[in-house]
């Protein structure tokens, strides 16, 4: 089940358990003051509220609920309300934390210059701590979330790292995508159009593309082209990084398969922000060269030394590090990487503690009662 | 190996040689005694439908003739017929007395003042027709342009080319138009052949406000082009050099081995006797001599400001002040102010087409020179003074105080008080400037075209780092190269 703002997901995505957060709702507005980029934090109070959606939930709630997952704290509000229903009261609360999520809102309200923001910030605080503290198990996806949850006084906290769902292309997309992307190796940057994934690229990238050949590319995938193309083309070098771009949207899992299966490189330009980072995991499983920020590889420490992953932390590095990538062999050995090392990177090992410690959970509660 | 010499520039270029056609003219014409040396040097040329092919040395040899005349280092003996021919104006003048002439006096008084006043209207209509003619035949016959590279990139096949792997390929053109440098670094590649390239300055990308249009962002394109596909870039002085690598850096692009050359000079003795009488003219008073185009970063206004700060104070024993050179792009409401300050009316001249010949006289007979510009890629007209025995007065900026090293006084282009200061003090102390002008006589080595061809061509015999290196840096690839070893070590 999702609270989902419409204007953002379309008819294909959704499921049949999803609730509408209208674009028109009155719980669109923040202590009765419109605030941008919070619709996340608003559709909790939207959602546990029977002006808002809380009804529509209710109805395809099942009669029995043995765990309530939930990922990110804005629909704890809802959790606990639903927890307080006495046909409910013996469910295991699961809060997937996903990110510390204050400081990451912070930086995207004051990237934009969203003044007054404060109480906000303090608010999504406040709710992530209750969230930690009151959730049967809370789930950290890397060490220092863990640290932060735990010192918030988790009862139960895990440590479950993003992981990847293995892919292998069809050959008739490898061949199609071969013939469209650059005969040379070439670097694939693969992102939503969540702000800190284009707004630190120049700042990693030092506002040039100079780094790739001329015979070579950027190739993105993702609803962050459009962003990131209008982020390099403002910049004194927009010319020269036009010539270094081949923008490929949004693409079919299918087509992603493939392109991920050619790339040479992958790139992971991410300057800040918590949580880890799927698309880093997708990168480290792929074997081939990865070149990333240390925020990019958060959660992922113990692959740092794999010879092919390389983290950069200034312009002049990741210049170097791309360079130096796009212009070495495809394997750096004749075995190429190796991936048994990389396996633990799937959901299957990554999430495996997850059900394991709620049917614990689940049996103990059974006990008592 | 076979070293191959690209001569697109020269076969597209239908005028005398200046600048970069001249150094590319000239080295040509050194790979020609190569050749005749039983070197094994080759010439070849691009264009964007087949790419790169073969050329003749005699074609390369009859490219040179066309352009120079004979040999290149004769060139700057510049025929003086466009100065001895009579001008339009003057034989328009001669035809139309000799129509009046037959005519009764009456009907040709009527029509002399009727042509009289429509004088200019006439002239300016001729020249319009010549040019029209000039552009039909132009467009009837692009044949003539054929050497000029296509806009249109091609999907050219880079096994097909005239070069063997290993070969060696120097092109010091203008390669920003006339070259596909993508293909290039396809065909290096490929090929595995060493390739040398030219910078001859960074203005574009540098001070892009003083050019004409936004080139920042076509030139950063070019130049990182150029840093992939080049294992030495040679730079024609030690600032373009520092310069170059600047920018590569901050873009982030490889920095290839650079070495530095000194482009040759070339003031010939043999002058014509004739002068041109804007010339002779001049001849009779004292000048300070500025050749350049007129543009805004070689900084006119500088001296402009200098003589009109004298002319206020009273200072009245000035000498002329001539510049030499077309106007270029952004200087008309500076020329409107030359031609309407009535304080330098009299003091400051400009001149344009004036042939080589009379610029040899010019340099000769002027008390100094003067070269204030905001910013070179060398400064040949520094070296033409000194290759003349002519001290200048010139600024600091760039690579200008390479060019003219100890024997020149160098000043802030940008301080007005101080250009007024020093050409107050070098006019009222001719005995100094005799000084500064024997001593250049005895002491300053023009450096000869050959010998800037040679260096070329030198560059291209010394070592180069190996790809990796040249692509990732020195210093990083050995850092790289620590760091795998590190994590290999720790995982052994």
């Amino acid at each position: 089940m999702a609270v989902y703002e419409p204007e953002g997901y379309p008819p294909a995505a959704l499921g049949k358990n999803d609730v509408e957060f209208a674009p028109g709702s009155n719980f669109r507005k923040y202590k009765g003051k419109m605030v941008p980029l919070i619709n996340d934090l608003l559709s909790g109070e939207y959602a546990s509220s029977e002006k808002g959606g809380f009804l529509s939930i209710l109805k395809k709630l099942p009669p029995v609920i043995d765990a309530i997952h939930v990922e990110q704290p804005w629909l704890w509000p809802l959790v606990l309300k639903i927890k307080k229903m006495p046909q409910y009261a013996n469910a295991c609360l699961i809060y997937g934390s996903q990110n510390i999520e204050s400081p990451l809102k912070k930086e995207i309200l004051d990237s934009y210059q969203v003044k007054g923001a404060e109480e906000v910030i303090s608010d999504i605080d406040s709710l992530e701590r209750k969230a930690a503290k009151e959730a049967d198990i809370t789930i950290a996806v890397t060490q220092s979330d863990f640290d932060i949850l735990s010192s918030w006084g988790a009862k139960n906290p895990l440590l479950a790292p993003n992981g990847i769902a293995p892919w292998t292309a069809k050959q008739e997309n490898l061949e199609l995508w071969k013939e469209r992307l650059p005969k040379s190796p070439w670097i694939l940057y693969v992102a939503s159009a969540h702000p800190p994934n284009f707004m630190g690229f120049n700042e990693c990238l030092g506002n040039s593309l100079a780094c790739i050949p001329p015979d070579s590319k950027l190739v993105v995938v993702g609803s962050v082209c459009e962003h990131l193309e209008a982020t390099l083309s403002n910049t004194r070098w927009g010319a020269l990084n036009l010539s270094r771009l081949q923008l490929l949207y949004m693409l079919p899992d299918d087509d992603l398969d493939a392109v991920k299966t050619l790339a040479h490189a992958f790139l992971l330009p991410i300057p800040h922000g918590g949580g880890s980072n799927i698309k880093t995991a997708e990168a480290i499983y792929s074997g081939k060269y990865v070149i990333g920020t240390e925020a990019a590889f958060r959660g992922f420490e113990q692959y740092l030394t794999l010879p092919e992953i390389t983290v950069a932390r200034t312009s002049a590095e990741f210049h170097s590090a791309i360079r130096h990538r796009l212009c070495s062999p495809e394997k750096l050995g004749p075995e190429g990487s190796d991936r048994a090392s990389r396996n633990s990177l799937t959901w299957a090992e990554s999430l495996g503690a997850i059900p394991l410690a709620a049917h614990n959970n689940i049996t103990q509660k059974a006990l008592e009662s | 190996m076979t070293t191959w010499f690209d001569v697109t520039t020269i076969l597209g270029w239908h005028r005398p040689a200046v600048g970069i056609i001249r150094t590319e003219a000239e080295c040509a014409a050194y790979a020609l005694t190569r050749i005749a040396n039983g070197e094994d040097v080759k010439f070849c040329s691009f264009n964007g439908a087949s790419g790169y092919v073969d050329v003749s040395a005699d074609h390369v040899a009859s490219t040179l003739k066309r352009i120079s005349g004979s040999h290149l280092a004769v060139a700057t003996i510049v025929s003086n017929q466009g100065q001895h021919k009579k001008s339009l104006e003057a034989r328009l003048k001669e035809v139309a007395l000799k129509v009046t002439s037959r005519l009764p006096t009456k009907i040709s008084g009527l029509l002399y003042q009727f042509f009289q006043r429509r004088r200019t209207a006439i002239i300016e209509g001729v020249i319009a027709l010549r040019y029209l003619r000039s552009a039909m035949l132009s467009f009837m016959k692009p044949a003539s342009n054929s050497h000029v590279v296509m806009k249109v990139k091609t999907d050219l096949n880079i096994a097909e080319n005239p070069f063997s792997k290993g070969d060696c390929y120097i092109s010091v053109g203008l390669d920003w138009d006339n070259k596909d440098l993508v293909y290039l670094y396809k065909l290096k590649k490929f090929m595995g052949m060493k390739v040398v390239l030219c910078c001859y300055d960074v203005i574009p990308v540098r001070l892009p406000h003083l050019c004409v249009g936004d080139v920042a962002a076509k030139f950063a394109n070019y130049f990182t082009d150029v840093a992939w596909c080049a294992d030495k870039i040679i730079c024609i002085s030690e600032c373009t050099r520092k310069d170059l690598q600047l920018l590569l850096s901050e873009l982030g692009a490889p920095e290839p081995a650079m070495s530095v050359i000194k482009l040759g000079c070339h003031v010939s003795q043999d002058v014509a006797s004739v002068m041109g009488p804007e010339v002779v003219s001049l001849m009779k008073n004292k000048y300070i001599l500025f050749v350049s185009t007129i543009e805004r970063r070689k900084n006119h206004e500088v001296l402009y400001r200098a003589y009109t700060r004298l002319i206020d104070k009273g200072v009245t024993d000035l000498p002329q002040l001539v510049f030499v050179g077309m106007s270029g792009w952004g200087v008309n409401d500076f020329l409107k102010d030359l031609d309407l300050d009535p304080r330098t009316k009299s003091y400051i001249r400009v001149l344009n087409n004036i042939s080589d010949s009379d610029l040899v006289h010019l340099y000769k007979n002027c008390q100094m020179t003067a070269f204030p510009s905001l910013y070179e890629g060398w400064g040949l007209p520094i070296v033409e003074s000194l290759a003349a025995g002519k001290f200048c007065l010139a600024s600091n900026a760039a690579s200008i105080p390479e060019a003219g090293q100890d024997f020149i006084e160098y000043l802030d282009p940008w301080d007005v008080s101080v250009w007024a200061d020093r050409i107050e003090w070098y006019v009222s102390h001719p005995d100094e400037l005799l000084l500064k002008e024997k001593n250049i006589r005895e002491n300053y080595v023009v450096t000869s075209w050959k010998g800037a061809a040679v260096s070329v061509f030198e560059a291209v015999e010394s070592p180069v780092a190996p790809f990796l290196k040249s692509v990732t840096g020195q210093r990083d690839a050995e850092a790289f190269e620590k760091r795998v070893n590190d994590i290999q070590c720790k995982n052994d």
